[in-house]
């Protein structure tokens, strides 16, 4: 691979089968034996999940051996799931991703979770019924969400994170030069993941406006700075210099439109360099 | 015969129409059609296509009941408005029109046809696209379907003693097709389908399993909504595929209704044309003699995209990503903005997901445990 690297190196060899022959997409992993195909998507697991849960590299069974890293990736789909859980009667998985191969030979980030079990989980997820509610875009629960707001969360997580994932990114990105693929298409569920995302390289494929006209409308006099209003919990003036603020007040519906079709790619190896929010002070 | 493989069609498939606001729109067959033959797959080396010619009574007598098709008859001369509830006729769900006799017979006869092909003439598969009325009843029409087609279709197979494996990958139950064969174990029915605790046809649970001779012959796979083509594909390997195998059948007849797809308006499944795509070469790799049928799928570009690529993995041949300019052109005519024929790959959020494979891990369990020991298969799905 000769590609300038911007961020580190990510130079490395192309993912071969056990015949020695290339690999270019999921599909190509997914024709391959069970175990060759858990031995190259374990790659993508982030290390804590060995180091502080215990799971082992080579079998991927958790440290009691009850249950294994779970890989859904049949042979015929370019799709992978994987999902990870400390207990399987866990509601919710320590490391979650789903990636699948997408028309123009990219590698599309379709969903990653990473929650700490240990953490107090709040449940925006449900309403306040205990029924489902397709992360709070059915039926808001309100109570919940200040709650989450409040414990320092971002809209649509259900628990803190693990702080790994950067270290999962890097896993990635290099998972994914290895099959000669150079760019990673994402859809940002908010606000405060498109910065995120910023952060690790991403550029815009549609939405890069909006990010922009957000930044220069949270200022100070402008039109979404003047709808934080104190009206709700998420529309507190304060909030329009945080990341995470200016997410939640997005979510309660601040702009005139949805958030929705934001869509990010990252070219392999490459930091875009965006920054829709340049602020110095800027905290999430 | 030369021609591997059959597609029936015919132009009077879309003669006729349930009304404008009917969510069932007969110009779906057309555009499937001109969409093969736009991507090259109707004057094709390995098939043939095959007119079809409408059922006759004494075929549909097979199934159905002599009371239910004299009023079918005799509402289809009239073009005043007639309903008769008992027979499930005349209202919203099931209009009656002038013709609709003649047209619902030329549908149920494609599927006679297709089989005819198949168990007669020696074809390795056909495609009947009008066929997969799975709603219909001997003498009640329901869920938009007058006639049960593969009933009829498969009547005359069973009076010589043949087995068949009908598969239904509809978003909605497969009720007719299951009460049709429930005390039988001459057809294995294994339906795939989002679950009908609230949703029509309020049937296919899981423990609907046949009853006397035909206990272990009705399999049912509920879904719950939002399952994407990943469950989808693991109740087909889990569970249908062990199960065709295990069965031997002389025929696989699968209803390939197209409403499972995240794009339907009236269903809440988030399956892709991958899936179609995946299940269609599934089945060809059964080797197994098959018959494709239709069936739901209310928006009528996606029902084209999910046939045609159904008809090309039959082919085995390779369709874009995106649909031929003239097909585009055609359909922006007609005000629809689409330009893929494959859909971009989906998986659904997390939440959706974790709840889609647990109630899929609860219904293979209670069935590996319940009708994997009739069949001698082990849980994983080896026989």
């Amino acid at each position: 691979m000769t590609c300038a690297m911007d961020t580190e190196n990510l130079a490395l060899e192309h993912l071969v089968d056990p015949h020695g022959f290339p690999l270019f997409s999921l599909l190509d992993i997914n024709e391959l034996p069970q175990e060759d195909k858990e031995a190259i998507y374990a790659c993508i697991v982030p290390e804590i999940i060995f180091t502080r849960f215990g799971f082992d590299r080579d079998t991927l069974m958790s440290p009691q051996v009850t249950h294994k890293i779970e890989i859904i990736a049949p042979k015929g789909l370019g799709l992978l799931r994987l999902a990870v859980k400390r207990d399987p009667s866990d509601i919710d998985s320590l490391f979650f991703v789903e990636v699948a191969d997408t028309h123009f030979n990219q590698v599309e980030l379709s969903f990653c979770l990473i929650n700490d079990p240990e953490a107090p989980r709040f449940n925006i997820d449900q309403d306040t019924h205990g029924r489902e509610n397709s992360f709070g875009t059915l039926r808001r629960n309100i109570d919940e969400e200040i709650k989450a707001m409040r414990a320092g969360l971002s809209p649509y997580q259900v628990r803190r994170g693990l702080k790994t994932f950067k270290n999962f990114f890097r896993r990635f990105e290099r998972f994914v030069a290895s099959l000669g693929v150079d760019i990673i298409v994402a859809e940002p569920l908010s606000y405060s993941n498109a910065i995120r995302y910023e952060n690790y390289g991403f550029d815009y494929t549609t939405g890069r406006q909006l990010m922009h006209w957000i930044n220069t409308e949270f200022q100070p006099g402008g039109v979404l700075y003047n709808r934080l209003d104190g009206s709700t919990s998420f529309r507190q003036p304060e909030m329009a210099f945080t990341v995470r603020g200016r997410s939640w007040a997005i979510h309660d519906g601040i702009l005139d439109q949805p958030w929705d079709n934001i869509k990010i790619y990252k070219s392999v190896g490459r930091d875009a360099g965006v920054n829709t929010f340049p602020d110095p002070d800027r905290t999430y | 015969m030369d021609k591997d493989l059959a597609l029936i069609y015919t132009r009077r498939f879309d003669a006729y129409s349930y009304g404008t606001l009917h969510p069932m729109k007969v110009e779906r067959y057309r555009l499937t059609y001109d969409l093969m033959q736009a991507c090259g797959l109707i004057q094709h080396i390995k098939a043939e296509e095959v007119e079809a010619v409408p059922a006759t009574r004494e075929e549909l007598l097979k199934f159905h009941r002599c009371d239910y098709l004299d009023i079918l008859e005799q509402y289809s001369r009239d073009n005043n408005s007639c309903a008769n509830f008992k027979y499930g006729l005349g209202d919203m769900e099931n209009p009656v029109f002038e013709g609709l006799y003649e047209w619902i017979s030329l549908m149920c006869g494609g599927t006679i046809t297709a089989v005819r092909e198949v168990m007669q003439y020696g074809r390795r598969a056909a495609f009947s696209m009008a066929g997969g009325w799975h709603h219909g009843f001997p003498a009640r029409a329901s869920g938009f379907c007058y006639l049960n087609d593969v009933v009829v279709a498969l009547k005359p197979l069973l009076e010589e003693g043949k087995r068949i494996v009908y598969v239904d990958l509809d978003a909605h139950h497969g009720d007719g097709v299951q009460q049709a064969f429930y005390t039988t174990d001459q057809v294995l029915t294994i339906s795939i389908h989002e679950c009908g605790k609230d949703f029509y046809p309020y049937s296919g649970f899981v423990r609907e399993s046949g009853e006397g001779q035909g206990y272990g012959y009705s399999v049912n796979v509920p879904l719950v909504s939002h399952s994407d083509d990943l469950i989808l594909e693991q109740a087909l390997q889990r569970i249908v595929l062990p199960l065709i195998k295990a069965y031997k059948p002389d025929l696989l007849i699968t209803q390939m209704g197209a409403d499972f797809m995240r794009t339907d308006p009236l269903t809440r499944l988030e399956g892709t044309t991958a899936f179609m795509e995946y299940a269609a070469r599934c089945f060809m790799a059964t080797g197994l003699p098959w018959v494709a049928v239709g069936g739901g799928g209310y928006d009528s570009i996606n029902v084209a995209r999910a046939w045609t690529m159904l008809w090309a993995a039959m082919l085995d041949v390779e369709v874009p990503y995106v649909l031929p300019p003239d097909f585009q052109t055609i359909i922006r005519g007609a005000g629809i903005d689409q330009t893929l024929l494959r859909d971009p790959p989906h998986l659904a959020n997390p939440d959706d997901f974790a709840r889609a494979q647990k109630a899929l891990d609860e219904n293979v369990a209670f069935l590996e445990r319940r009708i994997f020991p009739l069949y001698h298969i082990r849980p994983g799905g080896i026989a």
